[in-house]
């Protein structure tokens, strides 16, 4: 009997679509695996919809929930999947769209919308603080080769896991210098590794897209930063993709 | 008759429309933006200007190149930075390779579902098809991917100029490919021309870039075919932006009228500056100048595509003797000023401007996105598309509204920002 497909959704809220359009980045491997493995049966970028009572094995979300609509949305999703899935740094970590909470929100709207009144602006919330989330894949885009993956164990029923370290190991593996050295800010040691130090190989600091890993703290990143960047500047380069919030809980021991 | 759609697939963002069909008229129709507005340029002020093409670039994952590149160029403008023509060389090949896979993605996976009775590309029938609208997509990819460093959202490209270089292998791996990738773009404009797109016209303005020396997408004036000629930096004054109450998006208007962007207006415009194998096949295509049928926006983009790749030969076969150039970063010196960066955007004409004060903080942002410069253009063309179908079945009117939303191609992330 042949085995059934897993089934799948990708959901989006408030985003720029980017991890979205990494499931078409697979490409050749995507046509593969939805020969025999998956079926992605709502998909509003690149398909449609499901019906109301359909079901899924696993639903990625992408983006923020940042309308009440959203906020609705996921929670329907939540209940219609066996296991969800928060992909990239807007979902995971509240990404360039939790800058807000970092500004006066009011002072934004009235700038940007001079004449209208109405538009929602509550504060921006990752997707773990509305829903429980099974797995992460993080990064700002996420990283293709772990979706796939991610993907792969789940046809085959492993387990797959990030491995909880900072950018730095893979970064010192790949035999960069380190940015620091040359006074141009990284987060990489505060950063989970995983993306293969891909900024740092090409000289540009780490900005922390892919969330803190667990053993993260405020202290260390300051320290790091300290001859860099004055104390305002360190903060604004954790709030720059939604780590600012978090590292600070961390700081307080929760 | 009502029509209302929530929310509609295969299209960038998210957007519904709504609209009644009154005694053969449509004086209502709205494209309905739910879009979460994420306040971008709120946000932006008061940071430091390193940050603006990072948050900007991620306004949108399908043109994320073409936000980093006009906030950059903006930048430059405020820093009196001119950069080296080595800077301007990869900046363009990055800028081509963000066209050809955008375009790719529209067309190969939004539209042609619609003229191949299929609900995504993946379910197809024609699987030969879709192999090469996966390699054509995939070459693009790999231009950006090269040159940028990852796809959706470049890591290289930064104020003065590019962090990283890459080896010249790369740029080999990529000649070596272009002429079976060009075979495939034209055997898929074949196909794209042949489909039985509605015909249906409404005059309107069509407004993009135009350069003396090339097909307008990286510098030049802003011209139309009314006669407009206008320095980008006026763009403030020539166009308003006004909100509407049903929309996180804003809209746009020239004068007293709505006007289009995007490849059709580029393809009616700046025709006579494409490269061969792109003029001979507008030649022969279903376009007729100049074209005033909304629906051809979608093979107007395969043309663009061809092109592209031609222009892509071109430049790197200019690579071996660009290996004296300039293409690295240098330390930039900050101050305070104004500037307007502009370029042609996959979807049409993106500007944005910033003023930095001293320290190289912003303390002004503007973005007007291409789609928030022509949704009003769209619901003129919905009003007036929607009722000359006469009696037809509501899920039929539907899918036709549908059908000419795509055409256009919105990318409502961009045009909320």
């Amino acid at each position: 009997m042949p085995k059934s497909k897993i089934k799948i959704r990708i959901v989006s809220l408030t985003s720029c679509d980017g991890c979205q359009l990494e499931f078409l980045n697979l490409g050749e491997r995507l046509i593969k695996l939805l020969e025999n493995d998956i079926d992605i049966a709502d998909f509003r970028l690149a398909k449609g919809f499901s019906k109301k009572s359909d079901r899924f094995d696993i639903t990625f979300i992408e983006g923020a929930p940042v309308t009440k609509n959203e906020r609705k949305l996921l929670k329907e999703a939540r209940k219609r999947t066996k296991t969800l899935v928060a992909i990239g740094a807007c979902a995971c970590i509240g990404g360039v769209t939790e800058l807000k909470n970092y500004c006066d929100k009011y002072d934004a709207v009235s700038y940007v919308y001079k004449k209208e009144k109405n538009y929602e602006n509550a504060d921006v919330k990752p997707v773990k603080a509305l829903v429980k989330v099974d797995f992460e894949l993080p990064g700002c885009p996420l990283n293709r080769e772990e979706l796939y993956s991610f993907i792969k164990a789940n046809i085959s029923g492993k387990k797959f896991e990030i491995k909880q370290q900072p950018v730095c190991v893979e970064c010192q593996k790949n035999g960069n210098k380190c940015l620091l050295k040359e006074g141009i800010a990284c987060l990489g040691s505060v950063t989970l590794g995983g993306c293969d130090a891909l900024c740092l190989g090409l000289r540009y600091g780490c900005i922390g897209c892919r969330g803190l890993h667990k053993f993260a703290s405020y202290e260390n990143i300051k320290k790091r930063l300290e001859d860099i960047l004055s104390p305002e500047e360190i903060d604004e380069a954790l709030q720059l993709l939604g780590n600012l919030d978090d590292i600070l809980m961390v700081c307080s021991g929760r | 008759m009502k029509i209302k759609i929530n929310l509609i697939e295969k299209i960038e963002g998210h957007a519904g429309f709504v609209g009644k069909i009154v005694k053969g008229k449509m004086n209502d129709a709205k494209l309905e933006v739910h879009q979460g507005a994420r306040l971008i340029e709120g946000i932006l002020i008061g940071r430091k200007y390193d940050d603006v093409p990072i948050i900007t670039s991620r306004i949108c994952g399908v043109c994320p190149v073409a936000h980093s590149l006009a906030s950059i160029k903006a930048l430059e403008k405020c820093f009196n930075i001119e950069v080296p023509d080595g800077v301007v060389f990869l900046r363009r090949l990055i800028q081509l390779g963000q066209i050809i896979q955008s375009h790719s993605l529209h067309a190969f996976f939004f539209v042609s579902p619609d003229f191949l009775g299929a609900k995504s590309s993946f379910d197809i029938e024609e699987k030969e098809m879709l192999h090469k609208m996966i390699e054509l997509k995939g070459f693009s990819n790999d231009m950006m991917e090269y040159i940028g460093g990852r796809i959706s959202h470049p890591v290289t490209l930064v104020v003065s100029g590019f962090t990283a270089v890459p080896d010249k292998k790369k740029f080999l791996d990529l000649r070596k490919r272009l002429p079976k990738i060009k075979k495939i773009a034209k055997e898929l404009f074949e196909i794209f021309n042949s489909f039985p797109y509605p015909d249906f016209k409404r005059e309107t303005e069509y407004i993009a870039l135009q350069n003396k020396h090339s097909y307008g997408l990286y510098s030049g004036y802003i011209v139309s075919n009314k006669g407009l000629e206008m320095n980008p930096t006026d763009y403030k004054t020539e166009f308003k932006e006004y909100e509407k109450d049903y929309s996180t998006a804003k809209f746009s208007i020239h004068g007293r009228e709505t006007f289009m962007v995007g490849a059709l207006s580029r393809i009616n415009l700046n025709n006579e500056k494409l490269n061969p194998s792109a003029k001979k096949l507008l030649r022969k295509s279903c376009i007729n100048l100049p074209e005033f049928n909304t629906f051809k926006n979608t093979v107007a983009q395969v043309i663009e595509i061809i092109h592209c790749l031609e222009e892509t030969e071109k430049l790197l076969d200019k690579i071996s003797t660009a290996k004296k150039e300039k293409f690295l970063a240098d330390e930039v010196k900050v101050k305070a000023g104004i500037g307007v960066g502009v370029i042609e955007a996959p979807r049409g004409t993106l500007y944005h401007t910033y003023e930095t004060n001293k320290e190289g903080r912003i303390v002004h942002a503007d973005i007007v996105t291409p789609t928030a410069q022509f949704l009003a253009n769209l619901e003129k063309d919905l009003a007036l598309y929607l009722p000359s179908l006469g009696k037809i079945s509501q899920k039929e009117i539907g899918n036709q509204t549908k059908i000419l939303i795509r055409a256009y191609d919105p990318c409502i992330s961009c045009s909320t920002h």
